[in-house]
């Protein structure tokens, strides 16, 4: 059962790449200094990653939180864990040091870090799901 | 992860709800029409199964509306979890598939 769950579990090509934009987005958005634009590219990271869940939950038909137990979890949290170090590096060159394109850079990052992670990710948890049955 | 403690439960086995209750025990939720799917059953099967599973407490039923349609999910709730757990845990003692496990004989089950 759970093999075949793995199977079922395609995530399109289409979900990081998205999910990478709206993190690297709001980290890069930075650079604007613009505490309106933020707040605004904030909304719209949550309901750009509300769709997403949705779109997922469709297309699959089943809904896998990334804060489970296993590897598969350790690998969010390695994902969450890096974003917070890229967004504080960027504002701590960006605000302190005064580094010109350092949220930009972070954005950047930050996209590559979700997009190589959430396939880890994925990958991790099909291989529980095939080791579990 | 905490080894289960193994208890026979007459609910979750029945072939029908033992597949539901893997299905659902490996994900947060599923969707009826993917439970179906995977079961390869008629939706009357399913709900009737998943409606001894939700009066036992062991799954719980969210209803959303998506555009004209209805969507049904389904999860495990915690006393669900616990019960697949406790049971599958008991099924192995029965078979005796892990030896070392402490459990050698089929009186360690409860029921």
């Amino acid at each position: 059962m759970e093999s075949q769950l793995a199977d079922r579990l395609i995530t399109p090509v289409w979900y990081h790449p998205t999910l990478g934009l709206l993190a690297g987005g709001l980290i890069a958005i930075a650079e604007l200094r613009n505490l309106a634009v933020f707040i605004a590219a904030l909304l719209v990271y949550a309901v750009g990653c509300g769709v997403l869940v949705s779109s997922y939950r469709r297309l699959t038909g089943v809904w896998v939180s990334g804060m489970r137990r296993g590897p598969a979890g350790r690998i969010s949290i390695q994902l969450v864990g890096t974003l917070y170090v890229i967004a504080g590096l960027a504002a701590l060159l960006g605000l302190a040091a005064g580094v010109p394109g350092a949220f930009l850079a972070g954005g950047v990052v930050a996209f590559v870090a979700v997009v190589v992670l959430g396939r880890r990710f994925d990958d991790a948890l099909r291989r529980e799901l095939r080791d579990e049955s | 992860m905490r080894r289960a403690r193994p208890v026979f439960d007459e609910i979750v086995h029945a072939p029908n709800r033992l597949q539901i209750c893997a299905l659902l025990a490996a994900v947060d939720s599923a969707d009826f029409a993917t439970v179906r799917d995977s079961l390869g059953v008629a939706d009357s099967v399913v709900s009737k199964h998943v409606r001894v599973l939700q009066e036992t407490g062991y799954v719980s039923i969210r209803k959303a509306t998506v555009g004209s349609r209805v969507r049904t999910s389904l999860a495990l709730t915690a006393s669900g979890h616990r019960a697949y757990d406790g049971h599958v845990a008991a099924l192995r003692a029965l078979v005796d598939v892990q030896p070392g496990s402490g459990v050698h004989h089929a009186s360690d089950v409860r029921r």
